[in-house]
């Protein structure tokens, strides 16, 4: 007998329809599993014996070949074990699946016939919906993740035996209601900015590089607090939209990085380490699968100690920082991840540490410091808009029972800011002033007879290139945003220079 | 200036390496006429002048004129003269030290009038204060006509150099390497300044890596040449105590900088005021010390600022008095960052202040 199931693959982050088709003829005992099955799928066969035998069905005794379709895409992990046995069982004539079509059935078996979680829920229940599937039928475990989609009900099943009894209409079929996403982080962050003491300067940068989007470098010697700055960023972050919150699950779910949680509801932050490879960072390996610039997407990539990654690391962080996704070459095709993240780099002055530090530790010789910089890519650095050099804080600081400005506040202004960009830019495709180019600096950035003045003079005295010179714009145009100002004026170009330290003198810079 | 012979068989015995003042004078004084010893070099007699047959093989060796001169030749071809004892360019306080250099590589010249000379040396790791303290002083004894001679080090005697160069005065660097090798590498353009207006000069063979070991050998010809030590900032157990240890040997004065700062490095200047140093309060006392003031002495005129807004003025003011860091002067004033850094940019663009690493500004030295 013939019987054909549905179930679901990914490739990348989209799910896709894939149909199990269980064929059963008298002959010798034999299953064999085609379709382009990973390792994983060919252990199938030995958790659907025995989930189907120990569930109390009787194992087929013939010639079994389940196809796994379309044929010509590589089948990855074990989803299709649930589909498989309910295959099987109906294609053996032990289950009727007659009412239960479009239906798709995703779940890993185990030796039991408990059916437990996978990764990837959340973009397969999309697609399913938007192929017009009626109903899911899944783990416990992968509920919740599921429920997030309205429009396709969803089946949470125990087990192989719970499942067929739903089937055979002995047990009552109650769907897993759906939930709501809260539109506002409820998540509670462990950190806050009025935490930070001191570091005036530092905060009112970090603020202006959140409001218009722009990537950051935090220079200071160990124990100035980069850290500590750099994780806090994400609380100033404006709150997820719905679809942003979307798309960082789907990433998460793809990556098994969900840790129970049904949506992922707050900017993430990822740190990855300097040693980490180039595969670990952009994605790619053996299962073609995200990497931390993707699990960064809409949130924070921290680099921290710059200079310590391979330069080939920081090579291929290019494509990302510059166009927002990643392009991971599979076997028969080629996945694209997003990777739209706020870039936070953070390095030491110097080698020994604490070049510029009063304590007059440093022993650094210019050549020294320099061949240091010279270690970060240009190209990268180049995307960088803000250097904010960070200082050790006095003891009087430290010591200082007032607690700084609240990450609640100025997050307030950032959205402010935010807004004031989305409505700027609604027609030019961009959404953050961090995105200008070419002839959208002269249509929104025009700058009074005072202001390109001062731009000259700075341009002249501290040798600024033509990329340092629209990077001060841009950060001007955001420093504007933030006061509510339409107009660009001295004060915000002022401003703006002095988050350009690397192209200092004192720094190698001419 | 070409070489006489004399200067050149003086030049063939002092080039040979390991030879030393000791035994060069034994060779010399050997009763023998150097000439003739050129000419016949197996006539050296070794025991006589302890010189060793491994010297005596390299003098035979090198005892040719065409030789010798071709050396020269290719020195010259590089811009380095080989200056004797016996010339006159050689400085004639250096003639009078225990162990003199038998000759010097130079770049330049050391005509130009070596009768005022002094040495200024201090730390690598000066205080930006340090730095502009000892520039003033090397300026204002440079236009008073002294040759300023230092070691081209990072820090002060760097800051000796430029201050003498901006006087259009004459500074001499006397290096630990050979004449041709810049160290540090970033002075390359004061190196080739110093060269050009003054001299550059080594008792090592072109070529030659600045070693460690060379430069406490090296300061004994910094101080030789000059008649007195300027000490600026240092630490103790520093070269620049190094060069006050061959002062005292040779005679010579020792003047101590005192600070003016609490970020100064003051150790070694107190120390030595504490043995009994003469104080460099400022270029005047040096000179006068000498007599070497001239009579009609206009004092620098303070140029007022003019053209600040009243937050401009109040900011420049406190980087007067010290450097601060942009978080000192968010607490110290009770404005924002932003209108701090904006009025910041506005100070710089002016050229009254200067941003240095760490988010500190100061105000602008030249």
């Amino acid at each position: 007998m013939l019987a054909r199931v549905e179930s679901c693959g990914l490739i990348g982050l989209a799910g896709y329809g894939v149909t199990v088709e269980v064929d059963n003829t008298p002959g010798m005992p034999y299953l064999e599993i085609v379709g382009l099955a990973d390792t994983a799928i060919k252990e199938s066969k030995e958790r659907v014996r025995a989930a189907i035998k120990n569930s109390g069905f009787t194992y087929p005794m013939s010639r079994i070949i389940i196809t796994l379709a379309p044929a010509d895409t590589k089948k990855e992990g074990p989803i299709y074990d649930l589909a498989m046995a309910v295959g099987v069982l109906a294609a053996s004539g032990q289950l009727d699946l007659q009412g239960f079509e479009s239906t798709i059935f995703i779940g890993e078996l185990s030796l039991d016939g408990t059916i437990r979680g996978v990764n990837g829920i959340l973009p397969m229940i999309i697609d399913a919906k938007q192929r017009s599937v009626k109903r899911a039928v899944l783990s416990e475990t992968n509920a919740d993740e599921a429920a997030y989609v309205k429009g396709i009900d969803i089946l949470a099943v125990r087990s192989l035996n719970e499942l067929i009894a739903c089937i055979k209409g002995e047990k009552r079929i109650n769907y897993r209601a759906p939930l709501e996403f809260e539109g506002r982080q409820t998540h509670e962050y462990d950190t806050d900015f009025k935490y930070i003491k001191g570091q005036d300067s530092a905060k009112r940068a970090v603020e202006i590089a959140v409001a218009g989007g722009h990537n950051i470098i935090l220079i200071g010697p160990p124990g100035s607090g980069k850290t500590m700055l750099a994780r806090a960023i994400p609380t100033i972050m404006p709150a997820l939209s719905f679809n942003e919150a979307l798309e960082v699950t789907k990433i998460h779910s793809v990556s098994g990085q969900l840790q129970g949680r049904s949506m992922v509801a707050e900017r993430p932050f990822r740190s990855p380490h300097h040693s980490a490879s180039t595969a670990a960072l952009t994605g790619g390996g053996i299962k073609a699968q995200p990497g931390e610039v993707s699990l960064a997407h809409n949130g924070v990539l921290f680099l921290d100690e710059l200079p310590e990654f391979k330069r080939e690391t920081l090579e291929a962080l290019r494509q990302p920082v510059e166009d927002g996704f990643v392009s991971v070459a599979r076997v028969n095709a080629k996945v694209e991840y997003p990777a739209r993240f706020m870039l936070v780099a953070s390095m030491n002055p110097c080698p020994c540490g604490y070049y510029g530090d009063p304590s007059g530790k440093c022993r650094c010789t210019p050549g020294m410091i320099g061949r240091y910089l010279s270690r970060i890519s240009g190209p990268l650095l180049n995307r960088i808009d803000l250097h904010i050099e960070v200082a050790r804080p006095k003891y009087e600081e430290l010591d200082d029972a007032v607690y700084g400005e609240s990450s609640e506040a100025i997050r307030a202004r950032v959205d402010q800011a935010r807004k004031i960009q989305l409505n700027r830019y609604k027609n030019d495709g961009i959404y953050a002033n961090s995105q200008l180019y070419g002839d959208l600096f002269n249509q929104y950035c025009k700058l009074d007879r005072e202001s390109r003045e001062i731009m000259r003079s700075a341009f002249q005295s501290m040798h600024l290139s033509a990329r340092a010179f629209r990077r001060i714009l841009m950060v001007a145009r955001t420093i504007a945003d933030l006061e509510g100002k339409e107009n660009i004026t001295t004060g915000h170009i002022a401003e703006a220079i002095q988050y350009r330290s690397l192209d200092r003198k004192y720094w190698g810079g001419k | 200036m070409a070489m006489s012979d004399h200067e050149k068989y003086w030049y063939w015995l002092a080039s040979i390496r390991n030879i030393g003042v000791m035994r060069f004078f034994s060779v010399v004084q050997s009763g023998v006429p150097l000439d003739e010893l050129f000419k016949h070099p197996e006539k050296i007699d070794c025991e006589k002048c302890h010189i060793s047959p491994a010297i005596k093989k390299d003098l035979v060796s090198k005892a040719n004129m065409d030789f010798i001169d071709s050396e020269i030749y290719e020195l010259e071809k590089k811009g380095i003269r080989i200056v004797t004892m016996l010339s006159k360019e050689y400085p004639p306080a250096l003639k009078e030290i225990f162990r003199p250099p038998l000759f010097l590589y130079v770049k330049g010249s050391l005509f130009k009038g070596m009768d005022r000379v002094l040495a200024l040396v201090g730390t690598r790791r000066a205080s930006r204060k340090g730095i502009v303290q000892i520039k003033n002083r090397a300026r204002e004894l440079a236009a008073n006509g002294v040759v300023i001679v230092s070691g081209m080090a990072r820090g002060i005697d760097s800051a000796a150099h430029r201050g003498a160069l901006s006087a259009n005065g004459v500074t001499v660097a006397v290096l630990g390497g050979g004449v041709d090798i810049v160290y540090p590498p970033e002075n390359v353009e004061l190196y080739d300044e110093i060269a050009e207006k003054g001299a550059v000069v080594s008792e090592y063979p072109p070529g030659s890596a600045p070693i460690a070991n060379n430069f406490p050998v090296r300061n004994r010809i910094i101080s030789g040449m000059a008649r007195g030590v300027i000490v600026g900032e240092g630490a103790i157990n520093s070269g620049a105590q190094n060069t006050v240890y061959h002062a005292y040997e040779e005679n010579k004065d020792v003047f101590a900088v005192p600070a003016e700062d609490e970020s100064q490095t003051t150790e070694l200047p107190e120390s030595l005021i504490d043995g009994g140093a003469l104080i460099g309060k400022d270029a005047r006392t040096i000179l006068m010390h000498y007599g070497w003031i001239r009579e009609n002495q206009q004092p620098e005129e303070e140029i007022p600022i003019t053209g600040l807004d009243f937050f401009e003025k109040e900011l420049y003011n406190l980087l007067l008095k010290s450097d601060m860091s942009v978080q000192q002067l968010v607490d110290g004033t009770n404005h924002k960052t932003n209108e701090i850094n904006m009025t910041l940019t506005k100070l710089e663009l002016k050229g009254l202040i200067e941003r240095l690493p760490g988010n500190i500004f100061g105000k602008k030295t030249e």
